[in-house]
């Protein structure tokens, strides 16, 4: 029997795997810590945009975002706006992205988490707020590229092979 | 892209702040779910833990106890002779404080802010701007609270500062945080400041958010930058600000009033001591200086001092003696109505009374190199 691409990425798959990466996102670590983990919300909004583009879009990144806005009670729509601007790229790229091997979609990764954090340092400081001086900030993107491969995991239990890993 | 801009305006206007406090006991919802591995392993240490290792705990926290009331025992003495001080400085009131435990039960996912969540809220009694504690100094103070949790801002965050002074001579500095759990940046001290390695910065109470008196920090390096306004210098918090798990929440600052002196001198008839007069200016660096005498007479009304289990009521009890020989200076021996700014290097402040009393001589030690002298 074989799943349709609509059923593979039904919603509650998408829900539940990404309140899963919302709990790594809140798990209480040591600070030092902290600056290696990888931005767990946003692997999954790239992984959800690039498997089914027809279903997570910009606005559902949108969304993704505010929640991870409203759980660091951060200003409304900081991380939304980003993470809406990164799914827009993932959206223009992702038949290519589909074909890449895995060495160059965890380069392409690590790029979008890069922009990621670069688009929140510089809204941060639009708005004056204090932001983190040195290269280490870029540490938790290096993170997500090299942890892209084990995103495959968000598929397990689907008889279909994904879009995204070939 | 729109809609979140209008969000963000939105937001830095407050006026989705509802939406914030509607968003609060979800978020609560979360992080107590993801606090819940940590609940789980503390109960099954308790469930399972061996008689052997319940005696062990059981046999240092008792031997800890035991310490604990014995410098408790040191303390009432302290607290009293502070008191009868405080009195005679006139310092009319005192901070009395009550405190609750909360646990933390989650960190702000991002790095470089240091928040931490704690499992009491407004239930509780909570309210925002309480400072919190730990057992080895200040940790930060509550920013938002829900019905069940609440958000605290810990010293080291960048966006926190925190007004202290060194517990040595009263140097007050402002404490930055950096971002980094361990560091904290005195902002604005200047070249001369007098401050060392390993000075001890306690709260200054200033601003009236922070009790006075509560180790903050300890100075780790101290910078002179010819030609530079400030010197740099860094502290390293006191409190393990990565490591806690239990902190206290200073829940209510009361005032209350000390009564005044019981027994009052006849100034005139007795030799005079002139209480804070103040050695500390070189006289070549400050020849207009007008001399600095009798400062505790216009030290603020109102000291923070350490919330306490206060003996106040029974004082007079406990003072059953004349108070030292320690006498007002007269009004009118006051100099002349004068506002000097004193630029200059500061030297030990040699009070009569700076030996017996850490309150005396905080309170007749001038501020920082800049001095600011306003006689009535």
């Amino acid at each position: 029997m074989r799943y349709s691409a609509k059923q593979q990425a039904s919603w509650l798959r998408i829900g539940v795997s990404l309140c899963l990466l919302l709990f790594l996102v809140l798990l209480p670590l040591p600070k030092w810590i902290q600056w290696w983990q990888p931005q767990w919300l946003l692997l999954g909004a790239i992984y959800w945009s690039l498997q089914a583009p027809s279903r997570f879009g910009v606005f559902s990144a949108w969304t993704v975002g505010l929640l991870l806005d409203c759980v660091t009670e951060g200003l409304f729509g900081l991380n939304a706006l980003a993470m809406a601007v990164i799914a827009y790229f993932v959206y223009l790229l992702h038949h290519r992205i589909r074909l890449f091997p895995w060495w160059q979609q965890c380069f392409t990764v690590f790029v979008l988490v890069g922009l990621y954090q670069t688009l929140m340092r510089v809204l941060h400081s639009l708005l004056g707020d204090p932001v983190a001086e040195g290269f280490y900030y870029y540490l938790s993107a290096l993170i997500s590229g090299l942890l892209w491969p084990a995103l495959r995991l968000l598929s397990v239990g689907s008889a279909r092979k994904t879009a995204v890993f070939n | 892209m729109l809609l979140s801009a209008g969000l963000i305006f939105a937001d830095t206007r407050h006026w989705l702040d509802p939406v914030h406090e509607g968003a609060g006991g979800f978020v609560a919802a979360l992080y107590t779910t993801t606090h819940f591995p940590s609940v789980g392993f503390e109960w099954i240490q308790d469930t399972w833990g061996s008689r052997q290792d319940l005696l062990e705990d059981n046999r240092h926290l008792r031997a800890k106890a035991l310490a604990t009331a014995h410098r408790l025992l040191k303390l009432q003495a302290l607290e009293i002779e502070n008191l009868r001080l405080k009195s005679l400085l006139h310092v009319s009131e005192q901070v009395q404080g009550s405190f609750k435990m909360a646990e933390i039960i989650g960190v702000d996912p991002d790095p470089f802010h240091h928040e931490v969540i704690l499992n009491l809220g407004s239930a509780a009694g909570i309210k925002v701007g309480q400072p919190i504690l730990e057992t080895h100094g200040l940790l930060g103070q509550i920013t938002s609270v829900s019905p069940s949790v609440s958000r605290a801002l810990l010293i080291s965050d960048a966006n926190h500062a925190i007004p202290v002074q060194v517990n040595r001579n009263g140097v007050r500095a402002i404490a930055v945080g950096s971002g980094h759990l361990d560091k904290l940046y005195l902002a604005y001290l200047p070249e001369t400041a007098d401050i060392r390695v390993n000075d001890v910065l306690v709260s200054s109470g200033l601003g009236g958010r922070f009790p006075f008196g509560y180790p903050v920090a300890r100075v780790t390096l101290v910078k002179h930058n010819t030609g530079a306004p400030f010197a740099v210098v860094e502290a390293k918090p006191a409190a393990s600000l990565g490591q806690v798990r239990y902190v206290l929440v200073v829940t209510q600052q009361r005032s209350i009033p000390i009564p005044p002196p019981p027994v009052v001198l006849a100034p005139a008839a007795l030799a005079p001591i002139p209480i804070g007069t103040a050695a500390a200016t070189t006289a070549d660096s400050l020849p207009t200086a007008a001399p600095l005498t009798a400062l505790p007479l216009s030290v603020p009304s109102r000291l923070d001092i350490p919330a306490s289990t206060s003996v106040t009521p029974k004082m007079n009890n406990l003072m059953p003696t004349a108070p030292p020989v320690l006498v007002e200076k007269p009004k009118s021996a006051l100099p002349p109505k004068s506002h000097v700014e004193a630029k200059a290097k500061l030297t030990e402040v040699k009070t009569p009374s700076s030996a017996e009393s850490p309150v005396l001589n905080h309170a007749s030690t001038p501020p920082s190199s800049t001095l600011e002298v306003e006689s009535d």
